[in-house]
């Protein structure tokens, strides 16, 4: 029994030692974190953007569609992008940026952004197996063009970014959106 | 006793460990740790089902995110088959020990089954979930804590089964 108190607390030690270590470790990459830059802004702002697209849309999804698994998947589109919204916010706060209204810079991006907002247009008008048969293929291109971008936009970044950390973290779960629409379309919804 | 279990008694006392305690108490352990988890995923707005739907991701890849009911069970019962399979090796390697001990090699215990998930087991086999306890780490680690600190009632069930005091 002894031992195993010996045991017990020798563990407890050591683990707590390693967290510390952790601690303090991310404290002093903390400390050596990039300063912002213009470039933070934009990628922010664009993400704020597009997590306020997919929202609505996941939205109208919830609304329009009658199967149940693509109504889960505009819920699940809701709350991810509702919770990557709140964390883009908040570092923007950290950093002491404004996100804006990011403007289009080449006449390509200036087209995206239009074929998105007639896209989100067009499934105001369907509903049913229209609304699917519309909402999926778009979302598995929309969550591609996303991930493109911000994979183009962690690329940029310095490694200590704040911004590029939050990508990476934020990354595997549009791909798991990318994915799910892909699913549905091939089971036919 | 042969004469290697004379000289280690331990081992010859290994078949009497609180098995049936420990599995006991890690099914318990394991519902509270998941009753809570739901509680904070409904909380932060990813929907008290989030949790299920993750370990379920085991099986069903990112389709349990979407999945219904059956995908909730089956998340339900490999979180509950792995909580009560922890408690026994609980039981098997701490014994039958005061219940401040149970409840600090429990905390231990906890810390131990969070490193290997986090760090071993979920991303080789569950990415869906592993992204995903990425965007709430501490959280995260408070539910194994949670669920390693219950194991305080090993001891406790143990002489309520038996009757010793």
């Amino acid at each position: 029994m002894r031992a195993v108190s010996i045991v017990s607390a020798g563990l407890i030690c050591g683990c707590t030692f390693l967290l510390l270590a952790r601690v303090s470790l991310s404290q002093g990459m903390a400390n050596r974190i990039a300063e912002p830059t213009g470039m933070d802004q934009q990628i922010l702002s664009k993400m704020h953007q597009v997590n306020q697209m997919e929202i609505n849309v996941g939205k109208l999804a919830e609304q329009k569609s009658d199967d149940p698994e693509v109504k889960r998947y505009g819920r699940r589109l809701v709350r991810d992008h509702e919770m990557a919204d709140r964390k883009v916010t908040m570092l923007a706060k950290q950093l002491n940026l404004i996100l804006m209204t990011p403007q289009s810079q080449t006449p390509e991006e200036q087209q995206k952004m239009q074929m998105q907002m007639q896209m989100v247009d067009k499934l105001k008008t369907l509903s049913g197996k229209d609304f699917d048969n519309t909402f999926l293929p778009a979302m598995v291109q929309g969550h591609a063009e996303a991930i493109s971008m911000l994979k183009g936009a962690e690329g940029k970044l310095p490694e200590q970014s704040p911004v590029r950390m939050l990508i990476s973290k934020l990354l595997p779960i549009l791909q798991q959106h990318q994915q799910l629409a892909e699913d549905l379309q091939k089971q036919g919804r | 006793m042969g004469t290697y279990t004379h000289a280690h008694p331990g081992l010859a006392n290994i078949r009497h460990r609180p098995y049936g305690a420990g599995a006991l108490a890690g099914l318990i352990a394991g519902i509270v740790m998941i009753v809570i988890s739901m509680i904070v995923a409904a909380s932060t707005g990813a929907g008290a089902t989030m949790p299920l739907r993750g370990i379920a991701a085991a099986l069903y890849g990112v389709d349990a995110l979407v999945g219904g009911g059956g995908i909730l069970l089956v998340g339900l019962m490999i979180h509950l088959a792995f909580s009560v399979v922890a408690g026994l090796v609980f039981a098997g390697i701490v014994g039958n020990v005061r219940t401040g001990v149970a409840f600090g090699a429990g905390i231990a215990y906890g810390i131990i089954i969070w490193a290997v998930n986090t760090f071993g087991i979920l991303p080789a086999t569950n990415p869906t979930l592993s992204a995903r306890s990425a965007l709430m780490p501490g959280a995260w680690f408070v539910f194994h804590l949670i669920y390693g600190g219950m194991l305080f009632l090993v001891p406790i069930l143990h002489r309520a089964h038996t009757g010793e005091r």
